[in-house]
């Protein structure tokens, strides 16, 4: 599943859109697929229940020290570290 | 006719996600019906009310919100037990409604889903129709309650819309029987096989399919812990092996989430339309100023400036109302009753002392209400998060933010409020550092202290002056020592690491005045009835122990003194007899068991620049801090009627020798209030805290720490502020 690895670093950020990235680097005001969330801890039990699972349509709306991730009509706020293992990719261009 | 009956009073409950305006609903169900009650022995409190229905009274229950019935919290844990019937004292529930958002109509169809399973007669009310409609989602609503098997009605509860029909339809259900249809879950067969296992289980460990299947999925959850502890362990075994078995080599916390969605999925397909797209909300924009990291900031101090000035200065005139109301009445009940203990208990005790406390009624329904307008309107969940900064420094959480901040009103709410946190250490901190904050009680010894010894100098130009900087400072002694002792708790009694933070940002709305002012009533009404028991109650015991053993050689004494006065010039006669009637008080007071208690005292407190008579007043406040105004207002021979705006007082404390033989001063004054400001003196909150935390010994660390924390504090300000001579400006 995982394409690029474990590193997107900062500075390709700018470089290009990346097709798949951690949450936590995504860019604000993107819409971003889920792809990947990780096992059975409590935060992404959470976010399962909250309706954040593999294939999800979310948006970053808030970047820096806490994100806000818009889902459906449901904005949460969550601290930068804690979505680490939250990857996330880019939304198909035709749908 | 019904084959079932409906039970004479019908027990409803009222289930659903945060901010889903399901406080709106229970209001617009119960109006002021509604009361807190307590299920026997364990530390729940839930909101109940009556409503009527055509076939009579129905009890309706307000569930704590929750978003799935896995218990993160204990406030969760209430709801998911009432649901499950293990809440020990609740009535069997005969209709359960979830409420959800219509706008956000997957999120909430989750927690319908697991509600369904429960078995339970259900109604589902979707509320913000409106919100709904103007996002262009529309709910082909007979669709879905066909699908669903169950009535559906669309709500705009803030509008009362939708009411009426709700009420039919809870009706309508409760006229139906149960079902009684074998248990079936959207989750995997797997699962539902494992759940089925241990619900066979011959020695009975749960009680239903969904507790069975709630234990195998929340691990570490309340229902396992309780299982666990019940069968001492035994059947530990059985759920690895249970567990395993319904694996697919995946979390089951993930399989269900997944699973459920699906079947969202599935029951949306052709009744749900308009919401694929993620819409932006008028209100981002607002947010992006509100959570910006220096903008956002600014605003928070803002609110928190104006909310204080509020607390302040709104009160003044109703406080001084209130206050003037206990004297006049203490006056008028005096002149009925004859002169004795009687009347000192009467007059000195019970409406001194109560009336006391009372006068803080205005503070606190102005902070309750600050604090509910912010609530009800969303802001506080994004000043949850900007604080989680600060609040994770502390090895806590923006979680905590709202318990902190009601502790400013009165550390019991706050306290209880620390229930919707949902990590064991992180709760038992903030519960711990919550009564650091200085509640409004603390209010009246600040202010009284700082008039009297404080000079009215201004500084920064004319808004703030010194008086209102040093109750700025005292106010944040508490907060700033706050910080050091979470950090101390979380690296020694309560180590671990710290948790993820996530909290939802629910749309901007317009506050509910109806819900608003509820919360303030509701909350004021308890401040009330606290004052008529607790605090009259410690009132009476201190008043005692100040007037008694009252013994006959000092009124022989005194009176002997009296006649002698008599015989002097008409001009000096009068205040010669008040002086000695002053000096009559004073002696009763040394003599009394309090006084010698203060005497045994005075080595102790003697450091911190006291005299017995502010030792035994900090004594007396133990109970409840309130108290030492009362108390003060005894010992310098006023009667207790004296409060905090009392010029009287003020010079008398102006006037009084200290420690050193010297009268009271700067030095002495900053350390009283410093140690009031660290000091647990509140029996309310340690019961509350013995109660959250369920042993005698966090509150023996709580008193004990803060005591401590408050002696030292007081200690090191005395000393300090003399040895730099500030002895000599008041």
């Amino acid at each position: 599943m995982t394409v690029l690895g474990v590193t997107i670093g900062k500075a390709e950020e700018h470089a290009s859109e990346p097709a798949e990235a951690c949450l936590s680097d995504w860019r604000r005001d993107c819409d971003a697929i889920v792809l990947e969330l990780p096992g059975g801890d409590q935060l992404s039990a959470r976010l399962r229940e909250l309706g954040i699972l593999p294939g999800t349509l979310i948006r970053v709306l808030r970047t820096g020290a806490h994100l806000v991730v818009q889902t459906g009509d449901t904005r949460l706020a969550l601290r930068r570290e804690d979505c680490d293992g939250v990857r996330v990719g880019a939304v198909p261009a035709v749908i | 006719m019904s084959d079932q009956p409906i039970r004479s009073d019908p027990a409803i409950a009222l289930v659903g996600n945060p901010n889903t305006g399901k406080t709106t609903l229970f209001n617009a169900l119960t109006g002021l019906s509604q009361r807190v009650g307590n299920y026997p022995g364990v530390t729940v409190q839930y909101q109940s009310g009556h409503m009527d229905l055509a076939s009579g009274d129905a009890q309706i229950i307000d569930l704590p919100g929750t978003y799935s019935l896995s218990a993160s919290s204990p406030d969760e844990a209430i709801a998911v037990d009432v649901l499950l019937g293990q809440q020990v004292g609740a009535d069997p529930i005969d209709v359960v409604v979830v409420i959800a958002d219509a706008s956000n109509l997957r999120r909430h169809l989750y927690l319908l889903s697991q509600i369904i399973e429960t078995g339970h007669r259900v109604v589902l009310a979707l509320n913000m129709m409106d919100l709904a409609r103007e996002r262009g989602v529309h709910v082909d609503i007979d669709e879905l309650s066909a699908r669903l098997g169950i009535r559906v009605v669309p709500l705009t509860s803030h509008r009362g819309d939708g009411i009426d029909e709700l009420i039919r339809a809870v009706e309508e259900t409760l006229q139906e029987p149960r079902s009684e249809d074998a248990f079936s879950s959207p989750v995997p067969g797997s699962l539902v096989a494992a759940a089925h296992d241990l619900c066979q289980d011959e020695t009975h460990p749960v009680n239903s399919h969904v507790e069975a299947l709630r234990v195998l999925v929340d691990a570490g959850g309340h229902l396992e812990e309780r299982l666990v502890e019940r069968t001492n362990g035994d059947i530990t075994q059985r759920l690895v092996a249970l567990r395993e078995k319904a694996a697919t080599g995946r979390p089951l916390s993930a399989v269900e989430s997944e699973a459920r969605y699906a079947w969202v999925a599935q029951l949306v397909d052709g009744t749900l339309r308009g919401d694929e797209q993620l819409r932006p909300r008028r209100s981002d924009r607002i947010d992006r100023l509100l959570t910006h990291r220096v903008a956002g900031l600014a605003v928070f101090l803002a609110i928190s400036a104006i909310t204080f000035q509020g607390i302040f200065s709104w009160s003044a005139p109703l406080m001084d109302a209130i206050d003037g109301l206990f004297g006049d009445l203490g006056v008028v009940v005096g002149r009925y009753i004859n002169e004795g203990p009687l009347q000192s208990l009467v007059v000195d005790g019970v409406i001194a002392g109560v009336g006391g406390v009372l006068v803080f009624l205005p503070q606190i329904a102005i902070l309750f209400l600050i604090i509910s307008l912010l609530e009800d309107c969303g802001y506080m969940a994004r000043a949850a998060m900007m604080m989680d900064r600060l609040l994770r420094f502390c090895g806590l959480s923006g979680r905590s933010f709202i318990p902190m901040l009601s502790s400013f009103a009165c550390a019991v709410p706050g306290i209880l409020s620390a229930r919707a946190i949902s990590d064991r250490r992180d709760r038992y901190v903030t519960i711990l550092v919550a009564p650091l904050m200085s509640c409004s009680a603390r209010l009246p010894v600040y202010v009284l202290f700082i008039a009297a010894f404080i000079p009215d100098r201004p500084m920064l130009g004319s808004w703030l002056g010194l008086q209102g900087l040093t109750l700025l400072a005292m106010y944040g002694v508490g907060a700033s020592v706050a910080i050091p002792v979470a950090l101390l708790l979380r690296r020694t009694l309560l180590q671990g690491q710290s948790t993820p933070f996530l909290i939802e940002l629910p749309s901007y709305k317009w506050p509910v005045p109806k819900v608003v002012l509820m919360r303030v009533y509701l909350n004021s009404r308890e401040f009330v009835v606290r004052a008529g028991s607790i605090i009259l109650a410690a009132t009476i015991v201190m008043w005692a122990l100040a007037y008694y053993p009252h013994s006959a050689e000092i009124a022989t004494d005194f009176d002997g003194r009296r006649q002698a006065a008599e015989t002097l010039p008409e001009a000096t006669r009068t205040t010669t007899l008040e002086a000695i009637d002053l000096a009559e008080a004073t002696a009763y007071l040394e003599a009394s068991y309090l006084g010698r208690a203060g005497r045994f005292l005075e080595p102790v407190v003697e450091p911190l620049g006291w005299d017995w008579r502010l030792g035994m007043a900090a004594l007396a406040s133990f109970p409840a801090r309130e108290l030492i105004i009362s108390t003060l207002g005894t010992i310098y021979s006023l009667g207790a009627d004296a409060n905090e705006t009392s010029s009287d007082l003020r010079s008398a404390l102006r006037a009084s020798p200290g420690a050193d033989g010297e009268p009271l001063d700067t030095p002495v004054a900053l350390s009283v209030m410093v140690f009031f400001a660290l000091c647990a003196q509140c029996t309310s909150t340690l019961a509350v805290i013995r109660r959250e935390m369920g042993s005698w010994g966090w509150v023996v660390l709580s008193f004990g720490y803060m005591t401590a924390l408050a002696y030292a504090g007081a200690f090191i300000v005395y000393q300090v502020t003399e040895s730099l001579g500030w002895g000599a400006v008041g």
